[in-house]
């Protein structure tokens, strides 16, 4: 139960994006069409859980044993960096057409801060696990969770830019300025799933 | 000076010399700044017991060595006659609104609150990170006025009670007035809110065994 | 080269939050109150400055194929050594930016100059580079701070100026960031058309 908690409450609730201001970048740079933010919606998700899964485990079984917590800025990062490069080789061999439609995302994937926070928020333990114990389990849940929180809004947002191509915008307000102003309108629909995630856990008993 | 070839060697080796120093000069600004950063956070503690059991008394005390017991730590802080002034409890939630919320409550013997003071938490900042302060008495002199926000969600035009310096979780029901209690949320953060009165709540718990909001939340749970 | 031009540039011609719309992670997060955004921006700007220098230093000793993890190693080990010089003298500005000083590591504007300026120019041009981009960053940073402090806690710098009970709340929360940001552009957009 608590598991799907973290779903609610990643996707809906605390929206990595619209509410933990992570992954900025791309919510404003990548969603002028749904498909291309699909594509970079998937491509977060692979990134991210098996970012997680390398960073936890360097974190427990080599920094803090070691007493080399100073390290973990320049450990992560590389580690993605490393990460990335991997997956564009590994699909370029191996689905040459996956490959091409994410293109010139994977790149820049590493520069995402979302993926970068989420690993240091499980790291450090430092994210709403609903009550549970922040084990790696919890962790990867909560990576899956938030990419798709982040693939959500940005498809949404994605969506409403299409039909914003469309109509008439005051000359200044053209590119980045509306586009913010949708973003934070977006963001205060987005409230309104505020508590959803309490009232959930307690009708259902927790 | 024409720039290096990229050949496998010069790569492999200009990025490992470049890791190699920045490790080296990292371990180095770590050895200066662990000094200063753990007396700080010494510091913290030790004003943290001072401010939560004092307040602004100025009693010489001595503070006996810290007790560790299923994740608090409390604090005995005694008068110079060998008298308990009160206990300062270091308590933790792990249900806050980012994550863990630590904090220090200050009892006297009786159970009464004396102080408190937030020690680590992740909440957002103008909101939930209000709870420093929220829950302590305002000064005589800034006049309450109700929150538009306050108006809005229906709650009482007279200031609410949101000072729990003086209550004791032994008699008084500290849960957000939401839940029935007889504390006021902060306005639109109530995760924080409750998470912090649970950690209270846990920590006069730990000392005295019980405290008034069990008998609410133990009917409540048996649906 | 006109050195003195290059710290103009960047804060204005090539502001890198209203121009080149670079870095907006932390422009929108911490910049609840004008101190932070303050603290944020200059934060980043040691950062930024002690990269380009770094790298514009060696850029003909870092061959071509490794140049991006270099870039980083480098960037990361100076936000980390900011991380630890903060904890240990300023801990209050370190504990509210929080996980956002490590986040400045993938700030698109460090990895961005130093790809785009500091390795194909001289050092003090590279930091000339840095300190105008860096003024830019705070000065943005700072004024959507003060702008969303003001109307959302009704203080400036901490100080009350409006009584609490007319703050409009959304200013602090994460809606009253993009709008905030956004009509800021758009304002920087009119002054810019209207020139042209």
């Amino acid at each position: 139960m608590e598991y799907f908690l973290i779903f609610i409450s990643a996707i809906f609730v605390n929206n990595i994006v619209l509410s933990q201001f992570l992954g900025i970048c791309p919510f404003l740079g990548v969603s002028k069409k749904i498909n291309t933010a699909a594509g970079m919606g998937l491509a977060v998700t692979f990134v991210l859980t098996v970012a997680v899964i390398v960073t936890y485990s360097l974190q427990n079984w080599v920094l803090e044993p070691y007493d080399l917590g100073y390290l973990q800025t320049i450990l992560f990062i590389l580690v993605i960096a490393g990460l990335v490069q991997m997956l564009e080789m590994i699909l370029k061999k191996v689905s040459p057409s996956l490959y091409q439609a994410l293109g010139i995302f994977l790149p820049l994937i590493t520069t995402n801060c979302c993926i970068l926070g989420v690993s240091i928020l499980v790291a450090n333990a430092t994210y709403n696990a609903q009550g549970l114990e922040p084990t790696l389990l919890t962790g990867v849940v909560y990576a899956i969770a938030t990419s798709i929180g982040f693939a959500v809004a940005l498809i949404i947002f994605a969506g409403i830019r299409e039909q914003l191509a469309r109509v008439d915008v005051p000359k200044s307000m053209e590119g980045m300025a509306i586009a913010l102003i949708t973003a934070g309108l977006l963001a205060l629909a987005f409230m309104g799933f505020g508590g959803v995630d309490h009232g959930i856990a307690v009708a259902a008993g927790l | 000076m024409k720039k290096l070839k990229s050949n496998i060697a010069n790569m492999a080796i200009v990025l490992t010399l470049i890791a190699v120093l920045a490790a080296g000069a990292l371990a180095w600004v770590n050895d200066e700044t662990s000094g200063p950063i753990e007396e700080i956070n010494n510091a913290a503690i030790e004003n943290g017991i001072k401010s939560v059991i004092l307040g602004d008394r100025d009693i010489e005390f001595t503070v006996e060595s810290p007790r560790e017991q299923e994740g608090f730590v409390f604090h005995n802080v005694i008068d110079r006659n060998g008298n308990l002034l009160g206990t300062a409890v270091e308590s933790t939630d792990k249900n806050g609104f980012g994550g863990a919320l630590k904090i220090m409550v200050g009892f006297d013997p009786d159970g009464v609150i004396l102080g408190y003071t937030v020690l680590e938490h992740s909440e957002t900042p103008g909101l939930g990170a209000q709870a420093d302060e929220w829950f302590r008495q305002k000064s005589a002199d800034v006049q309450e006025q109700p929150a538009a926000l306050d108006i809005l969600l229906g709650k009482p035009a007279a200031p609410g009670n949101h000072n729990i310096i003086g209550m004791n979780p032994g008699d008084d029901m500290m849960t957000v007035s939401k839940d029935g209690g007889d504390v006021d949320a902060i306005t639109a953060s109530t995760i924080t809110s409750k998470a912090f009165l649970r950690a209270v709540n846990a920590a006069y718990k730990a000392l005295f065994g019980y405290t008034a909001a069990d008998a609410v939340s133990g009917a409540s749970s048996q649906n | 080269m006109n050195y003195f031009k290059t710290i103009i540039n960047g804060i204005f011609k090539e502001n890198p939050t209203f121009v080149l719309l670079l870095g907006m992670c932390p422009t929108l997060a911490t910049t609840t109150s004008a101190m932070n955004g303050l603290g944020m921006g200059v934060a980043t700007m040691f950062v930024l400055i002690c990269s380009n220098t770094f790298i514009s230093l060696f850029k003909n000793l870092i061959p071509d194929g490794v140049r991006i993890p270099c870039y980083i190693v480098v960037i990361a080990s100076f936000v980390t050594a900011l991380q630890m010089l903060m904890q240990a003298y300023v801990p209050d500005l370190y504990k509210t930016l929080g996980i956002f000083i490590p986040l400045i590591v993938v700030n698109c504007i460090i990895l961005g100059r130093a790809e785009a300026f500091a390795a194909k120019n001289n050092i003090l041009a590279a930091i000339c580079d840095g300190i105008g981009i860096g003024i830019g960053f705070t000065v943005a940073l700072t004024l959507l701070g003060f702008v969303r402090e003001l109307l959302g806690s009704g203080s400036v710098f901490g100080q009350q100026v409006i009584p609490s009970s007319m703050n409009m709340l959304v200013f602090v929360l994460a809606p009253g960031a993009f709008i905030t940001l956004g009509l800021l552009m758009a304002i920087v957009n009119s002054i810019k058309n209207r020139k042209a």
